[in-house]
């Protein structure tokens, strides 16, 4: 036990900030296959439990079942909004190229995630609010973090190719995660102060959740949490691939050009 | 306190170069004004209407000026290379910042010294008791938008799209000190009052946050 710790602590923390000390990061790529396929056996039985085994709300009916997706996507947005926030910092002390690529490949995934969140409130508001979309603070304060990571991607694409995309892209990435927990606050605010006019026919359901639904949706959680980290491995690896692939175009045109 | 000096150095410089051309701010403010007349014009409203839409158009308004503003403020120091000149001089880029920043903050004041007036008059606004109220949350709002209006405008300045990109950026994190400027002011017209202060004190922290954050990694985003 003791000796496999210590075959796996870092040798040099400099390392392990720099490239996760290979290993770790070595370890994660090699993973992927198993991760995905975990993640699809998971899936499988996410759905099962939501469409065959939990009981159906009594108020809300069909429609309440989207909770089961909507929520973990909710909360994976914000895991990858952190975690772009975190390799962001890391880019900046460290300027390795890891980091940079992490926080890229996971605002991809956050925004995928945000959009996903999106839709299936519009999907679950359609039947209980008679409207896909109300000015509700959760819905406005999830809109406008959509459209800041949206930002942050098209920066990533629009930027000139004289400069340093990683390090403007990565302060950007640390003020827009700063800037959520504001947003959260001056919407929550704005919506106390002005009530909808619309009356919620049903909150969001939470907190005293029957025990077979906290179950479902703890199951759909982690399989939702699975997807997330094979997508962010599987991004990381063909980013990585791409740079490889790039640098062996460079060294045979240099031996192109010295062979003639 | 150098980096003081030079920060004072920038602002006097970018106030000097203003006031050369001032109908560049006259027509900045003229602007802004239109986009409160535009807002009539998109609701026909009625009176009641007038005085409950006001605060937001007016800030709306100072929305789109500043977009426009912190793009032309930024950009200057681009032609003829001078961002170079100023690069290459030994100031701490964070004393650059501040200089832009508060440079930034008082173009916008001084827009809204014109703003104010015009839109209390086409909104009938009663500023009459409210305007020490009004101008502090002017002020303070002022200063967080301005602080992030410059620092993106200095992102947007290094893609292909520029003026584009600046508002698609600054719009969505600027939500909340546009929201604490509308919710004081509505406030101050037709409200109670007592949520005033709560949306100063947000704006106050918006302000503080950015402020220094934005001059921490200043670095990051200029150097060439």
């Amino acid at each position: 036990m003791i000796a496999s710790i210590k075959k796996w602590w870092p040798r040099s923390w400099r390392q392990f900030w720099t490239t996760l000390d290979g290993r770790t990061y070595h370890v994660l790529l090699h993973a992927r296959p198993w991760i995905g396929w975990l993640a699809v056996g998971m899936m499988v039985a996410t759905f099962a439990l939501v469409f065959w085994w939990v009981p159906l709300e009594s108020i809300q009916g069909y429609p309440q079942k989207i909770f089961y997706i909507h929520v973990p996507s909710a909360w994976l947005m914000y895991s990858a909004f952190a975690v772009v926030f975190v390799a962001s910092v890391m880019y900046l002390w460290q300027r390795t190229q890891l980091w940079d690529i992490f926080a890229r490949c996971a605002a991809e995934i956050g925004f995928l995630f945000c959009s996903l969140t999106l839709v299936t409130g519009m999907l679950w508001g359609s039947p209980i609010w008679g409207k896909p979309w109300v000015w509700d603070a959760r819905l406005t304060s999830s809109f406008i973090l959509w459209l800041i990571y949206m930002g942050y991607l098209l920066f990533r694409m629009l930027a000139r190719s004289d400069i340093e995309v990683g390090r403007i892209a990565a302060v950007i990435g640390i003020i827009g995660f700063l800037d959520v927990p504001i947003i959260h606050l001056s919407v929550q605010w704005w919506r106390t102060l002005h009530p909808l006019p619309v009356v919620m026919i049903a909150e969001n359901p939470g907190g005293g959740l029957p025990a077979s639904m906290l179950i479902t949706l703890l199951v759909a959680l982690t399989s939702f949490s699975l997807v997330f980290v094979y997508l962010l491995t599987q991004r990381v690896w063909q980013e990585r691939t791409i740079e490889n692939l790039g640098l062996l175009e460079a060294i045979l045109d240099r031996k192109a050009e010295h062979a003639t | 306190m150098t980096g003081l000096r030079s920060a004072v150095a920038i602002i006097a410089k970018d106030v000097r170069l203003e006031a050369r051309r001032v109908e560049n701010l006259a027509t900045m403010a003229i602007f802004a004004v239109l986009v409160v007349v535009v807002f009539v014009f998109a609701g026909d409203p009625t009176p009641e209407d007038l005085s409950r839409l006001g605060p937001g158009a007016l800030w709306v308004s100072l929305l789109f000026a500043g977009a426009i503003g912190f793009q032309r403020w930024f950009a200057q120091e681009e032609r003829n290379g001078a961002l170079q000149g100023l690069l290459l001089t030994p100031v701490d880029r964070g004393a650059l910042f501040i200089g832009k920043w508060v440079g930034a903050t008082l173009f916008l004041l001084a827009i809204e010294i014109v703003l104010v007036p015009a839109a209390s008059m086409l909104y009938d606004l009663n500023l009459g008791a409210v305007w020490p109220k009004l101008t502090l949350v002017m002020v303070v709002v002022t200063i967080g938008y301005a602080a992030l209006g410059t620092f993106f405008a200095a992102i947007a300045a290094h893609t292909t799209a520029g003026q584009l990109l600046l508002p698609v950026l600054l719009f969505p994190l600027s939500v909340p000190i546009l929201l604490s400027g509308a919710g004081a002011s509505q406030q101050l017209m037709t409200g109670d009052g007592t949520a005033y202060w709560d949306w100063v004190g947000l704006a106050a922290a918006f302000d503080v946050i950015f402020g220094t954050v934005c001059t921490m990694t200043f670095e990051y985003v200029i150097t060439e």
